[in-house]
């Protein structure tokens, strides 16, 4: 076939059009020539003959070249090419970058899916963990109005917020002059028995300018005030929850009276809807005037007056313009002031200033840890994502490298280049980010899902909702994710080799950089699960040895249920009779086994402890208490080692008696029985204790209680009719359904009792599930995530060797041509792969290590090299391995030797 | 209709007859620059020729003016080639001119009848 292109330029070359176009207009015209040549020449016409009658078509070119210059004297201002680079107008470069983009995206909509799905489930991880801390640590009170010039006071020493007593805030309230409100709270519980069902409610006794501090709004009615404070008004104001709930959002609530502890409140007032309390993860319903306790208690009065108790925290609204390190030095100087006036009391209290009302620092910083390694975890699958990514773009620039080469050769710059291939990636990544912000509101409410109601340390009635720092946070991790996974494969593409790249006809020529820089992406992504996994597999051989660990005491088919009685109502004498009288009417329970009365829970719980002193030495030996009634070891299964056990006999009348455990005994009374053996609670030493001396009457099997993890503390349990306890926990031990025997508790104890809330009620076993949250969630996530790293990871290697094979077809055909056998290619393929995972491992070894240590105070009974859990995960990433390098290395051998020549 | 003087006429003709004839062929689909020609060369029976030039002189004019559109399209197996098809615009010119020229060709017809005696 003759070249036409030579005889068609010079015709075009007066025109001076724009290369791109010339070229396109060249191309179409030879083409047209070639159909007629070969068409001549089937006519039977002698090649030269046709040459000529075809070069005739081309005889009126001037008409061609007055049209093709009219058209371009008429055509627009310059046109936007792809590849140019003489525009400097960066919002047109932008818009045709993006229109450019949506096209090349649109025309592979599987090769984006996968990616923006890939994408989506790293970034959706992210911003989970994120929406999560988010709510825990950076969203500011509801209801409040600037919650950032609010501050808590707190004492000097320690690190966690204090409190401090009645006279020490009047002294601040009234001497400062940095703050323009401060105000006191006290938590309390109440029990709310209105009309209906009695129910526990949480709430708060206040200053009177409480809400005016906190610059809350009412909702319905008036807040409480500083007169109701000062003529100690029987006031109360409801939450927005608790008069929607129990009130049915019946304004006729305002003026109504509620009973609280059985005493009478007249409701004045309901909060703002945002409003729920200043403690984070709480939600209070109730608040009354402080000085209520001086008509509900006035025994208790006292506590006004006493500089040394205690008992209230304090915080202010700082004044506009006023700093905290301000304010501090203020509250220093009236500390120091009381410091001299008051020396026996507020010695050493000083006085700083703590940003953030709402969490204590020490529980801040406590999540903060928690929450690190989930962070890492999801950063881990995040990175592993963008490799995938990256790979997938690598193998897609190779398609493209014709395309891209064009542009260079047409005059394009690199950075030109670059730009445009980021903007398409940019584009993916926040494709990816919209989407996982799906995945993550759906992931955050999973995570919400397995966290309980509270631990001992930090409610979770949090607001986990998303709000904009949650969409800054995806917004810039999928801007992030864009520049990260593309920057590689963007250097890479745009490199200027323009010659290869041009004269490839088809794309089935090696390049063994480009897989080999694929090959580091998976063998970092191998590197990365397999760290994944190795935490995750530690955290669940951690939760397996904490769920096996021997409590010393039998949690199946334990129901748990508190009773609080409330003082005025019962005295020692009626609350003893009530309480007898319960575990009466409970043992008549059909499915009742055994049950047993004590002042806490032996795990989830707050925790008593004190000293004794031993009737020897009287050296103060360090305790944790219970209060229990005289069957409750029995019903817990606690071994009694020798001694015996509490009777009814040992009432007040009797002498006083306590069981103590293993550890206080060799602690107390090393190598001797301590049975018989006398000690006081009061050091003797200080004098002046009334009571008498208590014996010991039992050893008792250690228990592990308030920590799982450390080995049993000192413990002491005193018989309940000796030390009487208002508020008590119910142990009953049953054969029945335990649903159905909570709704028997509430109907004996209502029975008793109409206006008693019977609350809390869980089964033991639940109780251990919550002491055990931060193990588990972090089992959980991690597994979680673990799991999707390894499916990441396998399709990243997946996608490798297929794109391998495909690259090596005529290599393979070859091989087999020239007589390699079917098990030597699969072996080729399969080694491939392996190669590739060992790497990773190998990689990913020091770096789990790295990452077990950062773990170490949440893993239990398994060293941080376990080497079952090595051995498991690495089996497991090597079936990974061998099932992604099935499909693959089948297809290799399939590769027939002729069509494979073929392509050549 | 218009008066028009003959030599416009004429012009007009040829221009506008070359217009037609190329919308007319790619209103039922999109079609290459040599399976056009090809198609006016049968179907005149060789009345009407054209030559590449003149045939892409005259694409390029349509082109431009927006009544038809050029795209490379690729398909298996063969090398990628422009097709050309209409555009909504280059439909409308296509309804118009072939009212004109049929109304033209009615009255031509009219003219040229051998008149009955």
């Amino acid at each position: 076939m003759p070249e036409w292109k030579p005889e068609i330029r010079p015709q075009l070359a007066s025109l001076k059009i724009e290369p791109m176009r010339e070229a396109a207009i060249v191309e179409e015209l030879s083409q047209y020539l070639d159909d007629c040549y070969e068409e001549l020449l089937s006519g039977g016409l002698a090649p030269a003959e046709a040459e000529r009658r075809t070069l005739e078509e081309l005889s009126e070119s001037e008409i061609l070249t007055r049209e093709l210059r009219r058209a371009k004297q008429q055509a627009a201002p310059e046109p936007i090419v792809l590849g140019s680079n003489w525009r400097t107008n960066m919002i047109a470069d932008l818009w045709q970058d993006l229109r450019y983009g949506a096209r090349m995206l649109m025309k592979n909509p599987g090769f984006t899916l996968v990616v923006v799905l890939t994408l989506a489930l790293g970034i959706g991880a992210n911003t989970a963990i994120f929406s999560f801390i988010n709510a825990l640590l950076f969203k500011p009170l509801r209801g409040v109005s600037e919650p950032e010039r609010l501050v808590q006071v707190s004492r000097k020493e320690g690190r966690g917020f204090s409190s401090c007593s009645y006279p020490d805030y009047l002294d601040y309230r009234d001497h400062n002059t940095v703050m323009s409100g401060l105000a006191v709270k006290a938590g309390g519980t109440f029990n709310l028995s209105t009309g209906r069902e009695p129910e526990r409610v949480e709430g708060e006794l206040v200053s009177g300018n409480f809400f005016d501090v906190l610059g809350v709004k009412p909702e319905q009615g008036r807040l409480l005030t500083p007169a109701d404070a000062s003529e100690f008004r029987m006031v109360a104001v409801i939450s927005h929850r608790l008069w929607q709930g129990r009130f049915s959002a019946d304004p006729g609530v305002i003026g109504r009276t509620i009973r609280l502890n059985a005493y009478d409140y007249i409701v004045v007032g309901v909060a703002d809807q945002e409003f729920e309390g200043i403690q984070a993860g709480s939600k209070m319903d109730v608040w009354v005037p402080l000085t209520t306790i001086r008509r509900t208690d006035p025994s208790g009065a006292g506590v006004f007056g006493m500089r040394g108790a205690w008992w209230l925290e304090m915080f202010g609204r700082l004044k506009p313009g006023v700093t905290i390190e301000r304010g501090g030095a203020e509250f220093s100087h009236i500390a120091r002031r009381l410091e001299q006036t008051c020396p026996d009391t507020s010695a050493k209290f000083g006085a700083r200033l703590v940003p953030g009302l709402g969490m204590d620092p020490v529980v801040r910083a406590g999540v903060r840890r928690l929450t690190i390694i989930p962070f890492i975890a999801v950063g881990i699958v995040l990175l592993i994502a963008c490799a995938n990514v990256a790979g997938l773009l690598l193998a897609r620039a190779n398609a493209r490298r014709r395309e891209i080469g064009t542009r260079l050769a047409l005059g394009a710059s690199r950075a030109r280049i670059i730009r445009q291939l980021l903007t398409e990636n940019l584009m993916l990544a926040l494709l990816g980010g919209g989407l996982g912000i799906l995945a993550g509101v759906w992931m955050t409410r999973w995570l919400v899902g397995v966290l309980p109601e509270s631990t001992p340390n930090l409610s979770f009635k949090f607001d986990f909702n998303l709000d904009w720092r949650v969409f800054i946070f995806t917004l810039s991790t999928s801007v992030l994710t864009g520049a990260l996974f593309s920057l590689a494969p963007a250097m890479q593409t745009s490199k200027p080799d323009l010659v290869s790249a041009l004269k490839e006809a088809n794309s089935t020529g090696q390049r063994p950089s480009r897989t080999g820089l694929r090959g580091l992406l998976v063998v970092t992504q191998v590197a990365l699960s397999f760290v994944l996994l190795i935490a995750a597999g530690l955290c669940v051989r951690t939760l397996r040895n904490a769920h096996a660990i021997d409590l010393g005491y039998d949690i199946e088919r334990m129901l748990t249920a508190r009773i609080d009685l409330p003082e005025q109502n019962y005295n020692e004498s009626r609350g003893q009779i009530f309480q007898r009288q319960l575990i009466e009417r409970m043992r008549t329970l059909p499915g009742v086994q055994a049950l047993g009365l004590a002042a806490r829970l032996p795990l989830n719980d707050g925790v008593s402890q004190s000293g004794i002193f031993p009737e020897r030495d009287g050296k103060r030996v360090h305790t944790f208490n219970n209060v229990v009634s005289h069957h409750y070891l029995d019903a817990m299964k606690i071994r009694l080692l020798i001694g015996r056990q509490f009777t009814e006999g040992d009432d007040s009348r009797a002498p006083r008696v306590a069981i103590i455990n293993e550890t206080l005994a060799r602690r107390a009374w090393p190598n001797e029985s301590p049975l018989g053996k006398r000690f006081s609670t009061w050091d003797p030493q200080e004098g002046g204790g009334s009571k008498s001396l208590v014996e010991v009457i039992g050893v008792a099997r250690n228990i592990k209680g308030r920590d799982l993890f450390e080995p049993a503390e000192p413990m002491i349990y005193y018989p309940l009719l000796q030390n009487y306890q208002a508020g008590i926990v119910l142990h009953l031990r049953s054969t029945i359904d335990p649903e159905r025997l909570a709704a028997a508790v509430r109907r004996e104890a209502g029975a008793l009792d109409p206006d008693l809330p019977v609350y809390r009620v869980m089964l033991l076993t639940d109780h251990l599930t919550v002491a055990l949250t931060p193990q588990r969630l972090l089992a959980q996530l991690i597994s979680g995530y673990g799991l999707l790293a390894l499916a990441l990871a396998g399709t990243g290697l997946y996608g490798l060797l297929a794109y391998s094979v495909a690259q090596r077809t005529q290599e393979i055909g070859l091989r087999i041509a020239l007589g390699a056998e079917r098990v030597s290619v699969l072996k080729l393929v399969v080694l491939h792969g392996l190669k590739l995972t060992l790497l990773g491992m190998f990689i990913g070894l020091p770096a789990s290590y790295g990452l077990a240590k950062l773990m170490k105070s949440y893993l239990y009974g398994v060293s941080l090299t376990d080497p079952l859990t090595f051995a498991v995960i690495s089996a497991t990433l090597l079936a990974v391995t061998l099932a992604a390098c099935y499909a693959p290395a089948r297809r290799a051998t399939k590769v027939d030797p002729m069509i494979a020549l073929r392509c050549e | 209709m218009q008066t028009i003087n003959y030599q416009k006429l004429d012009r007009e003709l040829k221009k506008g007859s070359a217009e037609l004839l190329i919308l007319s062929l790619l209103e039922a689909r999109s079609r290459h620059g040599y399976e056009v020609r090809k198609l006016i060369d049968t179907r005149s029976n060789g009345v009407l020729k054209f030559n590449a030039a003149s045939l892409y002189a005259l694409l390029y004019r349509l082109e431009n003016r927006g009544w038809i559109e050029g795209r490379w399209v690729e398909k298996a197996g063969q090398r990628r080639r422009r097709y050309y098809k209409l555009t909504r615009e280059g439909k409308q010119v296509l309804a118009a001119q072939r009212s004109i020229w049929e109304s033209f060709v009615a009255a031509i017809n009219r003219v040229t009848r051998p008149e009955n005696a």
